[in-house]
Formats: structure tokens, sequence, C-alpha cells
């Protein structure tokens, strides 16, 4: 039931159209002079379709005041602030938090040391999958909870894994006996590995996230457009993203911050654990390290061939996880 | 007869023992952390926030470690110091004893003073160094305990920065019973709120 | 430049100027666009949270939106090659209306990318010297500069044309033939390039898979001119633009063939995934028969290939050569092809997460009323530009014409 085609000469495409039966008013006869009454069609429409503009626009009023400023809009990269404006930055970060959660923070921009590399070793055959680790790191790291003891914002998880494979596909993250560690199961915290070849410092379209010269890879929370590619790079399931304005009790807000780790994070950006760089920048260990209970954490400066994380590397059996991704991570299990 | 005197007195002084440290622990259990000169109004980072109680501290077993001179050889003076095998123990029932092959109390009590520990030779080991005690037995586990890679550090990795502290392993373990006893966990996360299909069985 | 504003107010005029059907449809979409719109004010004050998202599937239907139609957007040059490459005189006179589409397409593109940012508002961050672009490291910032390139090359091919035709002068052919050749390589790679972005990615094997640019490349050379087909129905019902058959069956071919390719090519996914037996085919198993007890994908998957199938059947079939019948496939494969890549393709890449986790996702009704406005927007703007070309395709709108 095909068409007739019409005599394929030599047709333009702005060549003359076939005569059609139907033939509507043409552009000619629609393009006049406006007449009144089209006028008040065209004006009434026009209302219409305005007042339905602003009516759709109506929930941004409750947007909270100072979420979109200016300032913010203007606000340089990490790498190109100076050290005067960066000052000015933090004391405004430092009264934000004081009137949010009505405690006055010390926001640190600490920056990476020469000759420090930092490196981190969990000994699989010492966890016992408490996840102490876990949750002193929501209490260092000031992430979002909806309860004091949801934590699923932290930075690590604790996996349980049957014994006789190390195949993550059949982890249980949700895992609640009365006791652990349980007879046939091991534990396995997974929490960033500072890769190396890291995938999701090369996936951020804006660089918002990078290596620093120590290894932690951190993001500057006032740059990060929140598209979460880095979060599907991520073969770790590191990072997490704060799909609401975090909330975190007042009480719970831990006063030692730093710029680009742990200093309470506006909405719709990406976060990871950092080693708690406002910790280990100065000098101290990581939290989820001074809580673990069977010392199964050790953590380090790997250019220093005395430290703890050499002896383990150059002693102990090391197993990096996915390692055939080539992440290179700064992170290592062992056994002993 | 024995006599029941040093068993009630033990109570009794570990009642006091017990309610004075624990107070005293309490105000101290936040290291003395020197804000280090180097680096100028560097804040002293607090860790209220988190729990770094030696595993074994609370339980306050080892009278010895946390300062206590209590002499064993109080009532041991009086008693036989040679030991039977099948003897049953009366005064320390309270021992769980499961340190594996390890079966014999002379294997680390000192025979004739009880206030000491023993080395191979039959020589005394102070009741403070209880490194050289386990190392008797444990070799690759001090080296790695003097590596700093077994036992947890707490406080400063980067030394000039502060001091660190070093677990010494009856701060974890349990002499007579080394290996741990499970513990609770703490509150696993959840399935997300938002997502669909939440299973009726947690953790799938 | 007189002129040119001259043009630009007669197009304005136009815009408002048409049938109570035109009335109605423009309406209808308008109305929808605003619910759209007002749902995302909705989001953009309380965040993504108001989406079905999670940390484990941090990817849902606003991407797999988005990747549906940079396939569309990319299908236009199946109207492209025959025209300006194999020389098909036939082609000329709808060759216009695929680059039209696919401008209201990467329209659409853009701002479901928008909507999935947690930071619209600084988009600026992608643009140097204010911004920063990770290029060449980041696919996504290859993305951004393919998807601009592709419309603005199109806005200006298709912008030139019809400025021609409404000054009644032959298109000179430097200025817009050079920039159709472009178009035809930037068309492949805003598809390949957006098949990377899931290539790209290591750690999710389910995506790390050489044949996902090429099965993008024939599912969308499906999608998209089965688009235009059923356009081309809605410009001869209800316009007096004259368009023959021989287009139409000029795509059917077109579509034909990529279908199989499409249907082949899945095979070999198939085989790919569940032959070897490896643990990587955990997202397979849970995409086509569910995984420890999570199936929410198993209804749309079989849905998607069923009507895949159902619309091969039919394009191999004479029934194909009927109106009716090819109407009906493509709006099968359209939709068959929109599941396959939307929920198909993005959502498993999450399930189970890199740890092992299953989490499920369904758009929440605020996602799926965002979704519904970019439709809405973008069939809004593919509408409006359809009214104002077609009257100077005709000759009816021109420079000579008698104005205001």
């Amino acid at each position: 039931m095909q068409r007739e085609t019409p005599p394929a000469k030599d047709i333009d495409a702005m060549s003359d159209t076939p005569e059609k039966l139907k033939r509507p008013k043409t552009v000619e006869e629609a393009i006049k002079p406006m007449d009144r009454r089209s006028f008040l069609k065209g004006a009434a429409a026009s209302v219409v379709g305005m007042s339905g503009l602003v009516a759709a626009l109506q929930p941004l009023l409750k947007l909270e005041r100072g979420e979109i400023t200016l300032d913010g809009l203007l606000q340089k990269h990490y790498k190109e602030l100076s050290p005067k404006r960066m000052q000015t930055i933090l004391r405004k970060l430092e009264e934000e938090c004081k009137e949010r959660y009505g405690v006055l923070p010390s926001i640190r921009d600490l920056k990476p040391a020469e000759g420090i590399g930092f490196a981190y070793a969990l000994n699989l055959s010492r966890c016992v999958g408490c996840r102490k680790c876990a949750h002193a790191c929501m209490a260092e790291n000031n992430q979002h909870r909806d309860t004091p003891d949801d934590i699923n914002m932290s930075y690590i998880r604790v996996l349980e894994l049957a014994k006789g494979s190390i195949n993550l596909e059949t982890s249980n993250h949700y895992y609640d006996p009365k006791e652990v560690p349980q007879k046939d199961k091991y534990y396995m915290p997974v929490q960033c590995h500072q890769c190396r070849e890291s995938p999701c410092t090369k996936a951020c379209p804006v660089e918002a996230t990078w290596q620093d010269d120590d290894g932690i890879i951190v993001i500057d929370y006032n740059w990060c457009i929140g598209c979460r590619y880095c979060m599907a790079a991520c073969p770790y399931d590191a990072r997490r993203f704060n799909y609401e304005k975090p909330k975190i009790p007042n009480e719970a807000i831990n006063p030692n911050q730093g710029y680009l780790s742990n200093r309470p994070r506006p909405k719709g950006v990406v976060e990871i654990c950092t080693f708690c760089l406002q910790r280990t920048r100065a000098g101290k260990y990581p939290a989820c390290m001074e809580v673990c209970p069977t010392g199964a954490r050790v953590f380090g400066n790997i250019l220093d061939p005395d430290s703890e994380i050499n002896y383990i590397l150059q002693n102990k059996r090391v197993y990096v996880l996915k390692e055939d991704v080539g992440t290179q991570p700064r992170f290592y299990y062992y056994f002993d | 007869m024995r006599c029941h005197y040093p068993k009630t007195l033990s109570l009794i002084l570990l009642f006091f023992l017990g309610a004075v440290l624990g107070t005293s622990l309490a105000s101290n259990e936040d290291e003395k952390v020197m804000p280090p000169s180097e680096v100028p109004n560097l804040p002293v980072i607090d860790d209220r926030h988190l729990d770094k109680m030696p595993p074994r501290e609370p339980v306050g077993l080892d009278l010895k470690k946390i300062g206590w001179s209590y002499d064993c050889m109080e009532c041991h003076r009086m008693i036989d110091k040679k030991w039977e095998r099948g003897f049953k123990l009366v005064e320390h029932d309270d021992i769980d004893f499961q340190h594996g092959n390890n079966r014999y109390c002379f294997n680390c009590h000192h025979q004739e003073n009880r206030d000491a520990f023993v080395d191979y030779d039959g020589s005394e080991i102070p009741s403070n160094d209880i490194l050289t005690l386990c190392a008797k037995c444990h070799g690759t586990k001090n080296r790695d305990w003097e590596a700093g890679v077994h036992g947890r550090l707490n406080g400063y990795w980067d030394l000039s920065k502060g001091p660190q502290t070093k677990l010494g392993c009856i701060q974890c373990h349990d002499p007579h019973h080394p290996s741990f006893k499970p513990i609770k966990p703490l509150s696993p996360p959840t399935y997300p709120k938002r997502a669909t299909g939440n299973p009726s069985g947690q953790g799938h | 430049m007189k002129n040119y504003l001259i043009f630009l107010y007669k197009v304005w005029r136009v815009s408002f100027q048409g049938s109570w059907q035109f009335y109605t449809w423009m309406a209808f979409l308008s109305i929808l666009s605003l619910i759209g719109l007002n749902a995302y004010s909705h989001q953009l004050v309380d965040g993504l949270q108001t989406t079905g998202m999670t940390n484990q599937v941090s990817w849902g239907a606003y991407i797999a939106n988005f990747t549906f139609l940079v396939g569309v957007a990319a299908a236009a040059v199946m109207l492209v090659i025959p025209a300006y490459v194999y020389k098909m005189h036939h082609m000329h006179r709808v060759v216009l209306f695929g680059e039209l589409m696919a401008i209201a397409v990467i329209i659409m593109c853009l701002l479901f990318v928008m909507v999935d940012l947690g930071h619209p508002e600084r988009f600026h961050h992608l643009l140097p010297p204010w911004g920063k672009l990770n290029f060449p490291g980041s696919i996504l910032a290859w993305d951004v500069i393919v998807l601009n390139g592709y419309l603005l090359l199109n806005m200006h091919i298709c912008g030139y044309l019809l400025y021609c035709y409404y000054r009644e002068k032959k298109p000179t052919w430097l200025f817009y033939i050079p920039f159709v050749f472009v178009a035809i390589i930037w068309a492949v790679s805003i598809h390949t390039v957006t098949a990377f972005l899931y290539v790209g990615l290591a750690g999710r094997p389910y995506w790390n898979h050489p044949i996902v640019a090429p099965r993008f490349l024939a599912s969308a050379f499906t999608a998209g001119p089965a688009l235009l087909i059923v356009t081309f129905q809605v410009i001869r019902k209800f316009t007096n633009y004259w368009i023959g058959d021989e287009p139409i069956f000029t795509l059917r071919r077109v579509i034909t063939i990529a279908m199989i390719i499409n249907v082949f090519l899945l095979g070999c996914e198939i085989f790919a995934e569940f032959y070897p037996g490896t643990v990587h085919q955990a997202a397979a198993n849970y995409l086509y028969f569910g995984l420890h007890g999570h199936n929410g994908l198993v209804p749309w998957i079989w849905t998607a290939i069923a009507l895949d199938v159902i619309g091969l059947t039919i394009l191999l079939t004479p029934w194909s050569h009927r109106i009716s019948g090819l109407n009906t496939a493509c709006i099968v494969c359209f939709v068959g092809i929109w599941i396959e890549k939307g929920m198909g393709l993005i959502i498993p890449g999450f399930v189970p997460s890199p740890l092992g986790e299953i989490v499920e996702y369904l758009p929440s009704v605020n996602e799926t009323l965002v979704c519904l406005g970019i439709w809405s927007f973008g069939i809004l703007v593919y509408s409006w530009m359809l009214h104002v070309a077609i009257p100077i395709m005709n000759g009816n709108l021109k420079k000579t014409s008698s104005s205001t």
C-alpha cells in the first residue's frame, strides 16, 4: 500500500510541494497584522504561561539562605587560592559550622609534607569484624547520619566473607550476630585505597578530586559539581555522596577539621576517606587505627624504610584487593 | 589448714583499687599530647570521641600492670613450693586457663619467687617484664611487636610531633586465656532507605 | 543584519500561529514540562535525596535517559549519510528533520546531565578559563566537548540552511557541506565517547566490555531512525509538507540492518557473560535472572528483549512494507531499546556493587516527573522547530513574503 511517489526529477529540498487535497491556511495568511482580539488572546496565554512558570518554581523559595552565594560561585579551585584568601574562607567555614552546629571548630588546611607517602595495611588474620573502625570513622569525619547509630555514610565497610575464598560477591555487609568472629567467617574492612593509579581522579571532569603528593586523594567540596562519575569509577565502592544536607547532632561534631577532609560538607558533593588527613598530616594515626581492638591496622610512611608499613611489605604476605584492575592501592591486606 | 585471709584481703583491695583507678583512669584516658614545637599554633587534637582504651585495661585483672604492689609471696611463702600434677587449684579457681599446649603454671611463674616469672634456665624474669616472658615462646610475635606491627599503636606515627603508645601483650591478651573472646559487633549499616527491593532477610 | 532580525521576528510570529491541534499539543507539552520543572525545583532544594539513587546505585534514570538519547541524537546521521554520501535525492527532503531532531535531543541530553548534578550552579567549573576541564583525562570531559560540539554543528547547519531557504538562495557549498561531513563523524563520536564513559571503568566488569560501543551504535541506529519514521508520519498527517515513501523505506532498511546487528551483538554479549561462568557474570545474572532473591530488573529486560524480538520479526517480514506494520515495529523497537539501554545497561553496572552489595534501584516519583518534564520539553522544542521549519521548507515563509 505504498503511496505514489512524485516524479523524481530533480527533487530539491526546497522544491515545489505536491498538491494535497487538504490545504491548511498558509503562513502568508497566518501572519497578518495583529488585531485586538489576537493580541488579547496572546496576552491571556502569556499570563497563564508565566503564572504556570512561577508556580512551578515555587519550591525554590524554600532554598536555604546562603546555599548559593555569589562568593561561592566565584570561589576559585583549591589549587588557585592564595594563602590569604584561604584563611578568609577557613574562618568563614568555621563561622558557618558554629552557626549550624553550635560548635566552633578549628578548620585547617594541612599541606602534604616532603618525603612522606602514606600507606595502610590491614591484617586479615586479626580482624574480628567488630565495626569499631567504621563507627570511629563516623565520630571523626562528621558524616551525615539519620540516627546516632547510622553508619551508612561511614568510609569503612566491613565485609563478612565465608572462609575459603575472597569472593566479594558473596560478602555480607549487614551481618549482626550476637558475637563476632563467627566460626566459619572472616572479615574484611574496605575503605578508600588511595590508589596510585586512581580511576576516580581520572574520571572527574573538573579536577575537583586529585591525589596529593603524600598519596592522599582529596576532594575540594567547593569545586565538586556532584556528577558522581568518580563513584562509578571506584572499584572499591569507597566514595559517598551527600544526597541531602548532612545531618549531624551538635554533640557529635568533631571540631578538629580539615578543609579537604572532614569539615561539614554541603549537600550534593562526593566525599571519601582521606586517611583522616586532619590527623595524619598533623602526625597522628587515623581514627580507625586508634580504636582497633585487635591491632589489625598498621599505618605509616611508606617512604621511610624503617616504617612499620615497610616491615609488613618485607616480611608478610600481602594481598592487594582487585589488583587486576591496576589501581596500585596504598592500602594492603596481609596475613600472619 | 589454709588461710583464707589473703583472698578476702585481695577482694577488698581489689574493690578499692578498682574504684580509685576507675575514676583516675577515666580522667586520664586521654594521653597527654605535647603540642609540637616545630609547628606553631597547631591545636592539640582531642581524641575524646574515640574509644582508645586498651581492650583489657578496664577489666582490671592484671594488678601488677596497674601498679598494685601485691605480694604473691605473702601467701606462697607459707605454701609448699613443690607443685604436683593433678593438684587441684582452690585459690586461683577464677582462672580460666586455656593457653594451648602451655599447661603448667611454672612454665611462666617462678616456682620459688611467685612475684616473678621464670626464664628457660630457671632464672627470674621481673614481673614487669611481660614481654621477655611471652617472647620465650612467641618469638615471631615478639619480633612483629618490636617492629610495631603486632598489637596496636596509638598517638603519633610521626615521633617528631608527639608521643606514641604501644600496647603490651597483656593489655590485649589474658595470659591465661590469650585468644580473644568474641565480642558483640557494633551496629551494621542498613539497606539504603531510598532503594527498592529491601530484602526481608538482611544481608542479601 | 536587519534582514536576519526580520527573519527572527517572522519565526517568532509563526511560532504562535497554528491550528487548535497545535495549540493543544503545545499546551499539553508545556504543562508536562512545567510539572517536570516543579519536580526539579523540589530536587534543587532538597538535594538528590528526592531520587531513588543511593551510594551503591549512584546513577539512575537521568543518566540512563541521557545515554539512550545520545544515541537518538547520533542517529540523525542515518539521514545525512544517504543524503550526502550516497546522494539519494529523496533523502534531501527530510534530512533537515533529522538534524533538527538531533538539536532537540542533544538539548534533552544536556538537561538530563544537568539534573543529575549535585551542584548544577557550578556548571561553569567545566568551562575554562574559569573552570578546569579535566581534558583529556576524563571521558566525561570528552563527552561535554563532543555533545556541545554536535549541538553547535547541527544548529549551524540547520540555521544556515533554513535561512537560505527563507531567502530563496541556494546555500553556499562551503558554508555547510564541510560541516555536514564533520557532523557525520561527530555523530559517531558522541555515541562512542558516551559508551567509553562506561567502557573505561575497569572496576565495573559489566561495562568494561569492548562490545558496548558498537552495540550502542547499533541500537542507536535503530532507535533514532525509528523515531524519525514516526515523526515523518506525524508530519505527513498534520502538515502540508510532502514526504514520500522512499525516505521512510530507506530508513526501514537502516533500522532492519541495525536491529539485526544489535540483536546479534546482544547474543555475543550474553555468550561472553554466561558461558565462561566467571564471577563477573553477577551483574548479568542480576539483570536476566535476579541475584540472591533480588530481581527488580528481570521483568524490564525480558520486556525489552521481547520487544526487540517482536520488532525485528516485523521488520524481517513483509508486514513492515506496510506503513502500519512499520509504525508498530518502530514504536516497539524504540521502547525496547529505551528499556534495554536505560534500565538494562546503566543499573546493572551498579548491581552488585564492587563490594558485592546488592542494592536495587527504581526511579522515585519526583525523579520520574523530572524525566517526564525533560522528555516533554524536548518534544516541545522539536515540535516548535518543525512548526517553524516546515513553512520555510515549503516556501510559505520567505523573505519576499509580506510581513506584519
